[in-house]
């Protein structure tokens, strides 16, 4: 670790302190519907969308009523996204490279992918996806899917904010808001940002490049045998990719343009777009605390609640920036030392551009949050070092987490905690006045369960199954982790991946999407019922008794919930996978 | 007959994920004892 790695470390989180503020406090002026400089522009639009739609903007909506909203939307735009993939060789529109019909396992894996903000890739998208799939099916669920699901998480403000309501919004109006007020106009600067580091914005077919020194491959030829042929031409891929960025890291999305995601030079050009686009992983989640504070009443709470991130997102990047500046141990003979030429430590699958710090960085930050963009490949992390990504999204990915999906996940902890620290003084526990009862913390716990369930279920399943078997680069614990992490990343809705593991297979497309959809839907429903029950009851006036919740000492104490719950349920996953990994490593040992 | 599967089942888990809405709304009421 150096010096300099620290300072860039310090800076960006300096920046986000900065930055959380103001958007969290524009964002509750948004979802309050109060008035904004953007008004005079977005304001009719929203009103003719309104008018086309049928939307009465008035109307509020029962829980039930808010989450069914949500199922159709997502269904509808589910389904949108998987006729746009099985016909874009039909379309003859922005499909310059004449790229075939996407096949239907992957075609469903892709729809459910995007649907639930999880953007998990199993194919290579420049090869697989024309322009008009990547806009029209894949970038405008970018905006969709963050849009629901920091929609959601204002529902479950409002169902704490109110007293004695029945209802908690109108999806529609927080969708369209959402979209057009937060996401949009950022967006469009954004991108701009980007195109002036060197990210591309264009239609173009694919070039062709002349390679200075002609390379020869072996690769299995039509008949299965060996054969070698001299490349002396390289495909540059094109594309309108500046626009998918921004939304991609704003919106915690993750799915890239280019299979190499953040790494590729076309996405992140530059040290300062690694920069932005890191930020702007946690751009929305951290404002979200503070939107929480503002429209709740209780500023002190939502800081409470950041602090308690910030804490959780320090120890990840301390954890995997040491791990990753440690030499390997079984490159004997080999200088890992840090040098004027060299940033030291494990370099396998990291850009020479970002070097360990930021890779190390921007591993923690996009499993904080559910993007799942990547600028390294973590599957080449020493094996502590690629089980933070993990270990991050196994917290439920509420480490300021997804657009909204972070900040509900972190509430419904939030409602754990106080009713342990309820149980431990032997009275009735209160959040910011709310009586936390019996459906609140059954439905809480179901939402705290059903999140390993998955994850776990479908692993102890594959580790069974040849066919699941046969996908793995590597064995013993590695292949274990590739195959854990591969459903902790589709049930935490992350996307990212230790993409060693083959996975366009007809075992993992339908049982990961099957991962996607349930751990994003399965999971918001019983936190929209809590946050519909919690709206009709009363607003009790602070008392001694009452749990102080922005304090450091409720702080500390929502950190231990989060990891004793975290450690407890996928411990013994983990002391079997990356753990077993990094002890046998000490020795020597390996696995191809 | 693949699409026509896909399109069943994503349906069909929509429509499983409406009742489980509807199964959350009816746990409330005489739980309780506050």
């Amino acid at each position: 670790m150096t010096s300099n790695g620290w300072l860039q470390i310090a800076v960006f989180f300096v920046l986000l302190l900065l930055s959380a503020k103001p958007m969290g406090l524009y964002m509750a002026r948004v979802y309050e519907r109060k008035k904004t400089w953007l008004d005079p522009l977005l304001g009719p639009v929203e009103r003719l969308l309104y008018r086309l739609t049928g939307v009465d903007a008035d109307a509020e909506m029962r829980w039930t009523e808010y989450g069914v909203a949500m199922l159709i939307f997502s269904c509808a735009t589910l389904l949108l996204t998987y006729a746009v993939e099985r016909l874009q060789h039909a379309i003859p529109l922005w499909n310059p490279q004449h790229l075939a019909a996407v096949e239907p396992y992957l075609a469903w894996n892709t729809a459910a992918s995007f649907t639930t903000n999880t953007n998990w890739q199993a194919y290579v998208p420049e090869q697989t996806m024309s322009y008009l799939t990547q806009m029209v099916g894949l970038a405008t669920h970018n905006f969709w899917s963050a849009a629901v699901g920091m929609a959601l998480a204002i529902a479950f403000i409002r169902g704490i904010s109110r007293r004695e309501s029945k209802t908690l919004g109108n999806f529609w109006v927080d969708l369209t808001r959402g979209t057009l007020w937060v996401l949009l106009p950022i967006c469009i600067v954004y991108a701009l940002a980007l195109v002036s580091q060197g990210a591309i914005q264009n239609f173009k077919p694919y070039d062709t490049a002349t390679v200075i020194e002609p390379q020869q491959v072996t690769a299995p030829g039509p008949d299965g045998k060996p054969a070698t042929t001299t490349v002396t031409t390289q495909t540059i891929a094109q594309g309108p990719l500046a626009s998918q960025e921004a939304i991609k890291m704003l919106g915690t999305n993750g799915g890239g343009f280019m299979n190499a995601n953040s790494a590729h030079p076309f996405e992140n050009p530059t040290p300062l777009s690694n920069l932005l686009e890191m930020l702007s992983i946690f751009l929305i989640p951290a404002g979200l605390c503070i939107t929480l504070g503002r429209m709740t009443g209780s500023p002190g709470h939502g800081w409470a609640v950041f602090a308690a991130m910030a804490v959780l997102w320090f120890a990840g990047v301390l954890t995997c920036y040491w791990a990753e500046a440690q030499p390997n141990p079984l490159l004997h003979g080999v200088n890992q030392q840090v040098s004027m030429t060299s940033p030291g430590g494990n370099m396998e699958g990291k850009e020479m551009r970002f070097g360990i710090a930021n890779s190390a960085l921007f591993a923690t930050v996009t499993t904080d949050a559910s993007c799942g963009a990547v600028n390294s490949m973590h599957d080449s992390f020493m094996p502590l070092g690629g089980m933070v990504p993990m270990v991050n999204i196994m917290m439920g990915e509420i480490i300021f987490g997804g657009v909204g999906s972070g900040l509900y996940g972190m509430l419904i902890m939030v409602i754990v905690t106080v009713f342990i620290a309820g149980l431990m003084v032997g009275r009735t526990p209160e959040y910011l006045g709310k009586k936390i009862q019996a459906y609140d913390v059954q439905l809480s716990m179901l939402y705290v369960l059903i999140f390993p369930l998955i994850i776990l279920g479908f692993t102890a399943v594959s580790v069974l199954l040849p066919a699941a078997l046969s996908s793995l680069s590597n064995h013993g614990p590695h292949g274990l982790s590739q195959i854990l992490y591969a459903y902790t990343s589709a049930t935490g809705n992350n996307g990212s991946a230790f993409a060693g593991i083959s996975a366009n297979t007809h075992w993992y497309n339908p049982t990961l999407g099957v991962a996607m959809l349930a751990g994003r839907f399965l999971m918001a429903i019983p936190m929209l019922a809590v946050a519909g029950n919690l709206a009709t009851k009363k607003i009790a006036p602070p008392s001694a008794g009452a749990f102080p919740v922005n304090s450091t000492l409720f702080t500390v104490l929502l950190v231990g919930v989060i990891v004793i719950v975290g450690a407890l349920t996928f411990f013994p996953a983990l002391s079997l996978g990356p753990i077993l990994e990094h002890l046998l490593l000490r020795v020597g040992t390996s696995f191809s | 007959m693949t699409d026509v599967i896909f399109l069943a089942a994503s349906f069909g888990f929509f429509i499983v994920a409406v009742l489980y809405v509807y199964g959350c709304d009816s746990l409330k009421g005489g739980s309780d004892h506050a």
